[in-house]
C-alpha cells in the first residue's frame, strides 16, 4: 500500500467519523445480523435484538424447555412459569410472589407479555437493559430467594449436562461450544423464548391494525375514547402500540425510560413507601425518585390481577378507583397516608370522575386487549405438560 | 460509506496536507453541494423560567397570577420544523437538516432541554442543526410541532425522533408539539397543582383515537414564531415559560379539565396560554356555548432572542 492510499484509509475513517453520525454517538448500532425471522403482528415493530445474544430457534427451543423446567430451581419445585403462568398471561395471580424456599418477594411478578418491548427490566431497576441481564435475577436471587442458584450453581447445571434431551438442545442452541452449560448460556436461551412472547393480535389489534372494525365493539370503543382522553389521561404513562411508555425496538436510537409515582402511598404525609418498595429511589436515593416504578404494558391485562407493583389492588374496577381517587388513602396502621397528597406522585395524576356505565366502558376496552391468539400460541406451549395454557384454549 | 463525489475528491487532491484534505471534508459534511456557497447552521434552544435557567425540580417564583406563584417543572421538551434563517429583505433560507436518525428527520427536530429530570443522565438535544446557504442573516423563523403529514403516523413504526413515546398523545391527535410538565404551588399539601402545557392539534376528524384523522384538524396549534436580531452563531433563542404563564394562575386548576392547558378548547385555563404563544383560541365552554374568540397576543410570549455571553 501506498503512502497516498494511507492517509486515505486514515481519511476515510474521518469521514465516516465526521458525517452521518450527528451527534448520534454509538445508540444507533445496526441490528445483529443473526438473519432470525421475527413473525409479528401487523403494525408491529422489529424488536431490537442483543448484539450478544443473536436469537436462533435453537436457542429458543432450548429457552422454552429451560422456561417450564422443575429443575431450574434449587429444589426442584418450581420452574420460571410458576411466577409466570401461561394461563394467567405468565404473571402468577398472586400479590407478591413466593419464591422456591418459601421466602415472600415483596414485588408481584410482572407480565412477559411483550417483555422484548421493554426498554428497561424489572419494576423499577433502570440499570436492566437486556432480558437475559434480567434472568440472571431471579435465578441467582438470594434476598430473597427465588430460583436458589446461589451456591448451588453446578448441582443445578449438571441436571442438564448429564441429561440426554438438554445434551442436544444446548448443543443445537450454541454449536461449537466445548461447555455451554452455563448460567450465562442458561439465561440467554430463557430470555431467547421470552423475547417472541409478542401480543399483537387482541381484538384492539384487528381493529386498529387489521382493518377489523367490528373485533372491538360498541362498549369497547367508548371505553378507548374515553382512555385516550385528557380527562383521565392514561395515555401519559401507557401510550404507544405497547400501552407503555417505557418502549424500545431496533427503531429507537434513543432510550424511553420512564418511572411514575402514582400515589399508593404518602406514609407519614412524608411521601415515603414502605421500605421493601421504594422504587427507582432504591437505585438513586435522590427524594424525587420515591415510589417511581416502570409503567407496564397493559396488554392482557384482563388476565394478570392482582396489580401495582406490590399487588396492592385486587381487581381493574379497583384500580380505576385508584386512579379516579388520584390516588390511594390510608386511614390507619403502618402506611396510613394519602397517595393523593404525596408531593413525588406523578403530575399527571389527578382525579376524575366516572360513571358505572363509563366505568364498565373502560373494563370493556381492557378486555379487547386480551389476545386469545398469544395465550394460545403453542409455540408457548409447556414441552413438560405442568403448566396448561388457559382453559379457553382448548 | 464513502460518498463517491468525495472519493473522487480525495483522489484528485493527492497532493495537498491532510489536515487540509480532512478540512475540506469536513466542510462538506450534512451538505448535497460540494461547492462552498452553503455553511453550517446550527440554532440553540435554551429554557428559562422567569429569566432563570431551567432545571428539574427547582422552585421558582413569580411564575403567573396569584399567591403563591411558586412553580415547579419536570418535563421541558417540543417539536420544530421549517427552521429558516432570514435575510435582511426578508426573504427565508430553509437550514438543510442533518438526517441524524436520532433528533431531526425531515424537517423536523425534536429539543430535549430537560435537566437533572428522571433518575439517569437522560441524552438531550438543544440544537437545530443543519445547513443553510452562505448568505448574510438578520433573523430566524420556525414552527412550532410537526407538520400534519408526520404528526399522525404509526409511532410504532414511524422514524425516530417520531417515536418518542413520552411525546405521543393519540395516534388521531398526533404528537405534543409541547411538553411542559409543571406543578403549580410545590410542596404545599393542600395547594399543590398539577399545571401543564401540552401543546397539540385539536379537532382531528375521525372516531377512531387510534387511527389517523380523516382530515386535516380543525385547530392545527402549530404556531409560527419569527424573531429578528438573530445571529446563529452568538445569539440562542431562549424559550421561557414565565412569560407564557404571565397571565395564568399556577395554583388553580377548574376542576375536571385537564391539569393546565392541554390544547382543549373547552379548557379555560387554555384562554390566557394558547394566545400567548403565537396562536388564536376558540374556546367552547359546553354543548350549546357560543365559541369565544380569542386573538393572538402580540408579540407572542414564549421564545426571545438572546446574546450568547
Amino acid at each position: 500500500m501506498n503512502k497516498a492510499l494511507g492517509w486515505l484509509t486514515v481519511l476515510g475513517l474521518l469521514l465516516v467519523a465526521g458525517c452521518g453520525g450527528g451527534g448520534g454517538d454509538d445508540e444507533a448500532e445496526p441490528p445483529p445480523a443473526s438473519g432470525f425471522s421475527w413473525s409479528l403482528p401487523a403494525g408491529f415493530p422489529t424488536p431490537k435484538e442483543s448484539a450478544d445474544n443473536p436469537l436462533t430457534e435453537a436457542k429458543i427451543e432450548l429457552g422454552r424447555h429451560l422456561f417450564y423446567d422443575m429443575r431450574m430451581s434449587v429444589n426442584q419445585t418450581m420452574a420460571c412459569a410458576s411466577c409466570h403462568l401461561p394461563e394467567r398471561a405468565f404473571t402468577d395471580g398472586r400479590p407478591t410472589s413466593i419464591g422456591a424456599t418459601g421466602e415472600d418477594h415483596p414485588r408481584n411478578a410482572m407480565s412477559l407479555t411483550n417483555a422484548v418491548y421493554n426498554s428497561t427490566f424489572n419494576w423499577a431497576n433502570p440499570g436492566l437493559l437486556t432480558l437475559h441481564a434480567q434472568a440472571l435475577i431471579p435465578i441467582f436471587g438470594e434476598f430473597p430467594l427465588e430460583l436458589g442458584w446461589s451456591d448451588h450453581e453446578t448441582e443445578i447445571l449438571d441436571r442438564f449436562r448429564h441429561d440426554a434431551l438438554y445434551q442436544k438442545l444446548f448443543a443445537d442452541a450454541y454449536p461449537g461450544e466445548a461447555d455451554p452449560f452455563n448460567a450465562d448460556r442458561v439465561a440467554k436461551a430463557i430470555a431467547a423464548f421470552e423475547s417472541i412472547l409478542i401480543s399483537g393480535n387482541s381484538p384492539y389489534d384487528k381493529a386498529t391494525f387489521q382493518g377489523e372494525r367490528n373485533a372491538m365493539g360498541p362498549a369497547a370503543r367508548r371505553g378507548q375514547e374515553l382512555f385516550f382522553s385528557e380527562r383521565m389521561e392514561c395515555f401519559h404513562c401507557h401510550a404507544g402500540f405497547n400501552f407503555s411508555q417505557s418502549v424500545d425496538h431496533a427503531g429507537i436510537p434513543l432510550p424511553q425510560t420512564e418511572f411514575h409515582n402514582n400515589g399508593l402511598y404518602n406514609i407519614g404525609g412524608t411521601g415515603d413507601y414502605p421500605l421493601d418498595n421504594r422504587g427507582l429511589w432504591e437505585f438513586t436515593q435522590r427524594p424525587t425518585d420515591m415510589g417511581r416504578f416502570r409503567a407496564p404494558t397493559l396488554r392482557n391485562i384482563e388476565l394478570t390481577a392482582p396489580y401495582m407493583h406490590d399487588g396492592s389492588i385486587a381487581t381493574l374496577e379497583e384500580v380505576l378507583d385508584h386512579y379516579s381517587r388520584g390516588g390511594r388513602l390510608i386511614k390507619e396502621g403502618p402506611r396510613a397516608g394519602d397517595g393523593a397528597k404525596s408531593p413525588f406522585k406523578s403530575e399527571l395524576i389527578v382525579g376524575f370522575a366516572l360513571t358505572e356505565q363509563e366505568k364498565q366502558d373502560i373494563i370493556a376496552f381492557f378486555e379487547s386487549l386480551t389476545d386469545w391468539e398469544f395465550l394460545c400460541d403453542p409455540r408457548f406451549i409447556d414441552p413438560f405438560g405442568n403448566f396448561p395454557r388457559h382453559t379457553r384454549c382448548n | 460509506m464513502i460518498h463517491p463525489r468525495s472519493q473522487h475528491l480525495l483522489f484528485s487532491i493527492r497532493g495537498a496536507t491532510t489536515l487540509g484534505v480532512a478540512l475540506a471534508l469536513l466542510a462538506g459534511c450534512g451538505s448535497d453541494d460540494d461547492d462552498s456557497a452553503n455553511r453550517r447552521a446550527v440554532v440553540q434552544f435554551h429554557a428559562q423560567v422567569n429569566d432563570r435557567d431551567f432545571t428539574c425540580g427547582e422552585t421558582y417564583s413569580n411564575a403567573g397570577l396569584g399567591q403563591p406563584g411558586t412553580y415547579q417543572v419536570n418535563d421541558w421538551r417540543f417539536y420544530v420544523h421549517d427552521v429558516e434563517l432570514v435575510k435582511a429583505d426578508g426573504s427565508r433560507r430553509a437550514i438543510d437538516l442533518d438526517q441524524d436518525g436520532v433528533w431531526q428527520y425531515q424537517n423536523v427536530t425534536l429539543l430535549d432541554l430537560r435537566r437533572n429530570c428522571g433518575g439517569g443522565a437522560l441524552p438531550t438535544n438543544a440544537v437545530a442543526a443543519g445547513t443553510v446557504p452562505s448568505d448574510n442573516y438578520t433573523g430566524v423563523c420556525f414552527k412550532v410541532g410537526i407538520p400534519y403529514e408526520l404528526n399522525h403516523v404509526n409511532d410504532a413504526t414511524a422514524p425516530s425522533p417520531l417515536n418518542s413515546s413520552g411525546m405521543l398523545w393519540n395516534w388521531r391527535g398526533g404528537r405534543k408539539f409541547i411538553r411542559i410538565d409543571g406543578t403549580g404551588a410545590p410542596g404545599n399539601v393542600d395547594r399543590a397543582t398539577a399545571f401543564h402545557i401540552h401543546l397539540g392539534s385539536t379537532q382531528c376528524p375521525g372516531t377512531d383515537p387510534n387511527a389517523p384523522p380523516t382530515a386535516t384538524c380543525g385547530y392545527p396549534n402549530i404556531p409560527e414564531i419569527c424573531l429578528d436580531n438573530f445571529d446563529a452563531d452568538q445569539d440562542h433563542i431562549v424559550m421561557d415559560i414565565g412569560t407564557a404563564l404571565e397571565a395564568s394562575n399556577v395554583a388553580l386548576n377548574t376542576p375536571d379539565t385537564a391539569s393546565g392547558c392541554m390544547s382543549a378548547n373547552s379548557d379555560p385555563e387554555c384562554i390566557a396560554i394558547m394566545p400567548r404563544l403565537n396562536l388564536d383560541f376558540t374556546f367552547v365552554a359546553g354543548a350549546g356555548a357560543a365559541p369565544e374568540q380569542y386573538r393572538k397576543v402580540v408579540p407572542q410570549r414564549l421564545f426571545s432572542v438572546d446574546r450568547h455571553e
